[in-house]
């Protein structure tokens, strides 16, 4: 067995976009894994504290969550229920209670932190529902290039469409945690159909794009599939937002 | 088992489902920060010479240093398989995306140019080089959609060069999935579905993963998934896993289970899909086997 100190890092906080805004509900689920990633430890080892951190859309940060999750449990947080409203990003956190650090690890190379591996639910009032993994970590110094995501957005069949762009930086204030992003349409073939949409997200700061509101030449569904690009700095792998006209949905990273 | 390879060691490739009941479609969009330079291209393309990597052949190291210099250029191609892992067709390329250029294909539309009734199966995306130089040679997500009249899903998974179920490299221990988001009610089912897909022609293994259905209290519900033919594919809800009892066991709104299928000495592809039989309308999402990266 690897008996080597905790390292609380080992065990990051991924970052997911949740609402409990406009008819949605956003249900954590998370199970506790580690009895199979460590074995032959006891449970007492693997048993797991989670904790939920929650930032609002403006970047501040409200009341945490924090759980005891047994060796082979589960956890489903409807994240509504400990936030009434809410929007923003979630960070999330499965420590082992015996703080294992990865089995091949030395005092000198610890290795990349271990993901909770966890899903964010998303039901929507009339039946609907998707679902998307945890995304990536939370990160606690800026970036120091510029991150660029690029996806194809689709437009037919009445779908109203947005961009969730979140910033992954935590615990540094001021401008040099926060993101000056821009996003752009183009067309497949890589030919510009916008001006650059610009704005700014404070550390752990999000934002819910509709391209209506913000690309007056696409106030209209139905042009057809476009390229996406959203760039900055401490940028987290944003999310697309497809709303069906039956109140269907699907919400993704790029 | 195939006749012969469909893609080379070096390609990257993915398979996505295809329903016969829905706009099948495809998109990528080739961004700017995975292309290499000269330098980074030249570094690669030696270190696979000097170590004699078999899954590089010379041309596609040569490609890559080419590329470098007059620009990134994937072409793709595809196949299709129905669920019982039989090769029906293999697609032509039919796209070709240079750096910050797109790609969005309708595989209906690929497979009626085929003279290919639509139907359920899986559709095999081939990209005739990778972006990033590592030893996946990923090429960054691929998105795949769904639509009907009722509704819109896609969900994005990257498509990589690693060999799969390919025995000679490695013989994995074996696969294990956990989908904690598992529900059922009047309207709602949640399937599960896997793909049994290999990098090796010769494949011929077929599988049958044991799953169990956990709920919150810990009591569980055991079966098996049933068999996946090799380069198969297949989805079952849990009411066609478990029987009509599963309602009993996690029926009602706001009621989770969770999902844990196994199988011993190879790997298998999976996702999920949450469908509203009221609406017609689902929900897909690939699992990842975050547990397994521990090591």
């Amino acid at each position: 067995m690897n008996e080597l100190a905790a390292i609380p890092d080992l065990y990051g906080e991924t970052l997911h976009w949740a609402t409990a805004r406009d008819g949605f509900e956003s249900v954590l689920t998370i199970f506790n894994y580690l009895g199979w990633a460590f074995p032959g430890y006891p449970p007492e080892r693997t048993d797991a504290d989670v904790s939920l951190r929650f930032f609002a859309e403006e970047g501040r940060e409200l009341e945490s969550y924090s759980a005891v999750l047994g060796t082979g449990q589960a956890l489903h947080l409807p994240v509504g229920k400990i936030h009434r409203d809410f929007r923003g990003v979630v960070a999330t956190r499965m420590m082992p209670r015996g703080g294992m650090a990865r089995r091949s690890a030395t005092p000198q190379r610890p290795g990349r932190p271990i993901a909770t591996s966890y899903f964010m639910l998303y039901e929507r009032e009339g039946g609907f529902c998707d679902f998307s993994h945890e995304l990536f970590l939370m990160r606690n110094k800026p970036e120091k290039t510029v991150s660029e995501w690029a996806t194809v957005l689709f437009s037919g069949a009445g779908l109203d469409l947005a961009v969730v762009a979140m910033n992954n930086c935590a615990a540094i204030t001021g401008a040099e945690g926060q993101s000056d992003a821009t996003l752009r349409l183009s067309a497949l073939d890589g030919a510009p159909l916008s001006d650059d949409y610009r704005f700014s997200l404070s550390p752990m700061g999000s934002l819910l794009i509709r391209i209506r509101d913000v690309f007056q030449e696409f106030s209209d569904s139905g042009f057809g599939p476009v390229t996406a690009t959203l760039s900055g700095a401490n940028i987290e792998q944003p999310l697309s937002l497809h709303l069906h006209g039956s109140g269907d949905f699907n919400i993704h990273h790029f | 088992m195939l006749r012969e390879p469909l893609f080379r060691p070096h390609e990257p490739r993915a398979v996505y489902p295809v329903f016969a009941d829905r706009d099948n479609r495809l998109s990528y969009v080739l961004r700017e920060t995975y292309i290499a330079g000269l330098p980074a291209a030249l570094r690669h393309a030696a270190g696979r010479l000097i170590r004699r990597d078999h899954h590089t052949a010379p041309d596609f190291l040569t490609r890559i240093v080419l590329d470098s210099i007059r620009g990134i250029q994937l072409n793709f191609r595809g196949a299709f398989f129905d669920r019982e892992g039989r090769l029906i067709v293999r697609i032509p390329p039919f796209a070709r995306v240079q750096y910050r250029q797109g790609f969005d294909v309708s595989i209906n539309v690929l497979l009626a140019d085929a003279d290919v009734a639509l139907q359920d199966g899986q559709f095999l995306l081939i990209a005739d080089r990778g972006v990033k130089l590592d030893g996946g040679y990923s090429i960054g997500t691929v998105a795949a959609a769904y639509s009907n009249n009722s509704g819109f899903t896609c969900y994005r998974n990257a498509a990589f060069a690693r060999p799969i179920n390919e025995f000679r490299d490695h013989r994995p221990v074996g696969f294990r999935s956990i989908a904690p988001h598992m529900m059922i009610s009047d309207e709602i089912d949640t399937s599960a579905y896997f793909f049994n897909f290999s990098s090796d022609a010769h494949y011929d293994f077929t599988a049958n993963p044991a799953v169990t259905l956990l709920r919150d209290d810990g009591k569980t519900l055991e079966a098996r998934f049933g068999v996946i033919p090799p380069f198969g594919a297949r989805e079952r809800s849990l009411s066609e896993i478990f029987g009509e009892r599963v309602r009993d066991f996690l029926g009602g709104d706001g009621t989770y289970g969770t999902l844990i299928a196994e199988q011993e000495g190879v790997t298998i592809g999976s996702a999920h899909i949450i469908r509203n039989r009221r609406t017609n309308t689902m929900g897909i999402e690939h699992t990842r086997p975050t547990h397994m990266y521990v090591s």
